[in-house]
Order: C-alpha cells, then sequence, then structure tokens
C-alpha cells in the first residue's frame, strides 16, 4: 500500500471514529423529511401515478357496474347509482320497450318501485315492458336534460318527464353548476351555447372529462379499503331525516324558489322542448309530461292562500304555461296527484310520500304507481302499437 | 446514495405524492363548486 493510500485510510477511519456513520433509522427519516431534487422528482411522478391510474381505471364500465365503490360509505349517494343506470342503458342493446321515469326524488318517492311498477304495466299492456326510474334528490332541469339524452336511442317506448313550477322557475345560470350526474351530453352544450355560455370541456378519458364528478368523491377515489356502499332507495332513507320544515319556513323556501318564474319560465319551457323534441326525433320515444306530486295542504297554503295573491297568479300561470307546453310538444301531461287520491297525511313533507299519521305509505304509493300505470299502459299501445292494454272486464 | 436513504426517498415520494393528488382534486372541487349532495329533509 502507497503512503497517500495509506494516510487517507488512516484519516478516514479516524474521521468516523469522531463522526460516527449515522445508522439507518437516522439515515431514513432523515432523507423522509428532509427536502430534496430527487423526493420533489418523485413526488410529481406519485401524483402523476393516481392520475394515471384513475384514468385509466375510472372508467365509464367501472361506475356502470360497480357504482357501490364510488358512492360514500357515510351517506347515500344517489347520483352515482343514477349515473351507474343510464350507462348500464347506454351499454346494452336497445330495448324493445321500456319506460324511462326521469325526475327528481318526489317522483321517484311516489312509485313502489322499478320491479312493481314493470309488473303493472307488462299485466297492463299485456308485453314485458322494462321501467327505468332514473331520479334522485335535486335532479334539476339540466340535469333531466343530459339523461335524456344519454337514453336517447337506447331505450323504446316512453320517457316521462318531470315538470313543476320549481322545475319552470329554475335559473338559467344554474346550468353551469357542476351536474349531479357523470354524463356527456351534446344536448345539454347545445343548451350552454343558447345560454351564451362555453360548453363544457370534453376529454376521450371519462376521468378527465368528468373531473368534476370524481372531485366531489375524492374520499372514495382514495379510500380504497372503504366497504362498498349498499344501495337503499332513497325513500327509506328519509325516515330518519328531521322534521319536516312547515308554515313560513317552508313557504320561505318554495318561495325563493319560485323567485324566477316570471323571468325564467318561457326559456325553461323552450329547453323542455327542445329536449322533447330531441327525444322524439332523434330517439323515436314518446314523452309524456308528470306533475311533481305535492301535499294538498302546502298546494292549500302555498297557492290557494287568499292572503298570497301573488302566488295564486303564479300557479294559474304555470298551469297555463305547462297546458301551452304540452299543446306545443303535443304531447300528455300526467296530474295524478287527485287521481291517486294522495292525501295530506300520505306525504312526509311538502312533496315526499312517505307516510305520517297512521296513512300506510305503502298504500299511497300502490294507489300511485297503479294509477300511472293505467295512464301509461294508454300511451304505450298509441307510441306502440304493438301494445294494447288489455281489455277491461 | 444508501439503501436507507432511498428509502426514506421513496418514502417521502409516497406521501407527498399522494397528499399532492388528493389536494389537487379537492382544489378543483372547491373551485368548481362540486359537492355531493345530502338531502336535508326539509
Amino acid at each position: 500500500m502507497d503512503m497517500g493510500r495509506f494516510l487517507t485510510c488512516g484519516i478516514g477511519m479516524a474521521e468516523s471514529q469522531i463522526h460516527p456513520r449515522p445508522r439507518f433509522p437516522s439515515q431514513f427519516f432523515g432523507a423522509l423529511t428532509r427536502p430534496s431534487a430527487a423526493g420533489l422528482l418523485g413526488t410529481l411522478l406519485v401524483a402523476m401515478l393516481w392520475f394515471a391510474c384513475c384514468a385509466c381505471f375510472l372508467t365509464r364500465h367501472l361506475l356502470a357496474h360497480h357504482p357501490q365503490y364510488l358512492a360514500g360509505s357515510g351517506f347515500m349517494d344517489e347520483s352515482t347509482f343514477i349515473t351507474a343506470d343510464v350507462l348500464r342503458i347506454c351499454e346494452g342493446p336497445p330495448e324493445e320497450l321500456g319506460v324511462t321515469i326521469i325526475g327528481n326524488s318526489a317522483v321517484r318517492d311516489a312509485i313502489t318501485d322499478e320491479a312493481d311498477l314493470s309488473e303493472r304495466l307488462s299485466r297492463k299492456a299485456g308485453r314485458n315492458v322494462n321501467v327505468h326510474i332514473l331520479a334522485a334528490p335535486r335532479l334539476d332541469l339540466w340535469n333531466m336534460v343530459c339523461v335524456g339524452d344519454a337514453i336517447c336511442g337506447h331505450t323504446h317506448g316512453l320517457a316521462v318527464l318531470q315538470i313543476s313550477p320549481y322545475d319552470l322557475a329554475t335559473n338559467p345560470r344554474t346550468i353551469r353548476k357542476p351536474l349531479l350526474l357523470a354524463l356527456d351530453s351534446p344536448a345539454l352544450d347545445a343548451e350552454l351555447q343558447i345560454h351564451h355560455y362555453r360548453p363544457r370541456p370534453h376529454c376521450d378519458n371519462y376521468f378527465f372529462s368528468q373531473y368534476q364528478f370524481f372531485a366531489a368523491r375524492e374520499e372514495a377515489i382514495a379510500n380504497l379499503w372503504q366497504p362498498p356502499a349498499p344501495r337503499e332507495l332513497h325513500q327509506m332513507r328519509i325516515k330518519g331525516s328531521r322534521e319536516p320544515l312547515q308554515g313560513s319556513e317552508l313557504a320561505a323556501i318554495l318561495d325563493a324558489q319560485l323567485n324566477g318564474y316570471g323571468t325564467c319560465a318561457e326559456q325553461n319551457m323552450q329547453v323542455y322542448q327542445r329536449a322533447i323534441k330531441h327525444l322524439k326525433d332523434d330517439g323515436g320515444i314518446g314523452v309524456v309530461l308528470l306533475e311533481m306530486p305535492t301535499n294538498p295542504r302546502t298546494m292549500e297554503s302555498m297557492f290557494h292562500d287568499p292572503q298570497r295573491p301573488r302566488q295564486r297568479e303564479l300557479y294559474e300561470n304555470y298551469l297555463l304555461d305547462r297546458q301551452r307546453l304540452s299543446r306545443q310538444a303535443g304531447i300528455p301531461i300526467l296530474d295524478l296527484a287527485e287521481e291517486a287520491g294522495l292525501e295530506a297525511g300520505d306525504f312526509k313533507d311538502y312533496t315526499h310520500l312517505n307516510g305520517q299519521e297512521g296513512h300506510s305509505q305503502t298504500d299511497a304509493r300502490e294507489r300511485y304507481a297503479q294509477t300511472l300505470a293505467g295512464h301509461l299502459a294508454a300511451l304505450l299501445a298509441a307510441v306502440v302499437p304493438s301494445a294494447k292494454p288489455e281489455p277491461k272486464p | 446514495m444508501t439503501f436507507p436513504r432511498i428509502l426514506g426517498i421513496i418514502c417521502q415520494a409516497l406521501i407527498l405524492g399522494t397528499l399532492l393528488f388528493l389536494a389537487l382534486i379537492k382544489l378543483s372541487a372547491i373551485v368548481t363548486g362540486a359537492h355531493i349532495f345530502q338531502y336535508q329533509g326539509f
């Protein structure tokens, strides 16, 4: 060994005795907690890897068949399940005969369920009729446009669109709000342009195209170990919700929702007309308007109170507008609350059927479903000639 | 670079990368106003 190397080795040994080499934990924690270029690069790579995984695995197919993994575990996320239902309809072959009901939770809670209504309808129509209830809380006019656009060409028969004074009073500016459902919709893009807004950015990748929907569910994306959320009906869940608002508190909320009726109704009727035309002309689907069921007690206090002439006039205008829409679009309106014998006691709140004061909620829903099935069977026979209703005994 | 140091940097990248991903997702939800509707029962 030459002198130089001997000296270097000697100095190194001496230094290691003075400053002993850091052991595993201190080296590990030092690298873990200290910022470094390698750490920064790795951080960016891992974040990109997460995005890449989302882009690869969070697909339409996954959402259509495993929506429970994205529906949060703490409460029911019905938008995910309704999106899945729509995607499944779009994935499958076109149905021979079906009825698709599009609306909010009030419409859904008024009907027993898909299987029951399908059975009643099939019996009356004399052939198998599939029923899809694509309804979720706060499913507004814009979401209805999206759902109608999505099912267009994938189902034949009837589309039932909910209508109410609240739908016609929808503020056009809400079209820019994130949608409840993760659906691409050229019809909604057209509506955005008509309302002088830029269409939503689109991308071939489902995750990036619907990033707002997934962004709202970031806990579900990262929480891979959470148990899948069970699918429950909305009507089961609101049983446990807090006491419904009544009187002046409820009136204030509903008045606020109806505030824009005078200025927005005309525009919203045109939105309805375009959606109906699209379903009829491009999808070959018959369309029916279904009035959102409302508690008769609320109707009395909201629209028939002599102390509130403005709201009374608003409701009268609504009935005229609804009639005009029906005439211009050439479609019927179903307002079944009275025919189904719905009473104040059958409602949980101002619009949801949920049973109170000894009334059976199932009874009210069955009555409503039976009445609805009768009307739909007759309309189906008109739209699809081979679907003749059963002869009355 | 020693093995413990590499392991430390990898762990740092995994933790910070995941947090960065979640922060970006959360940020886009806040900016766009995306949220899950929860029924309040009124």
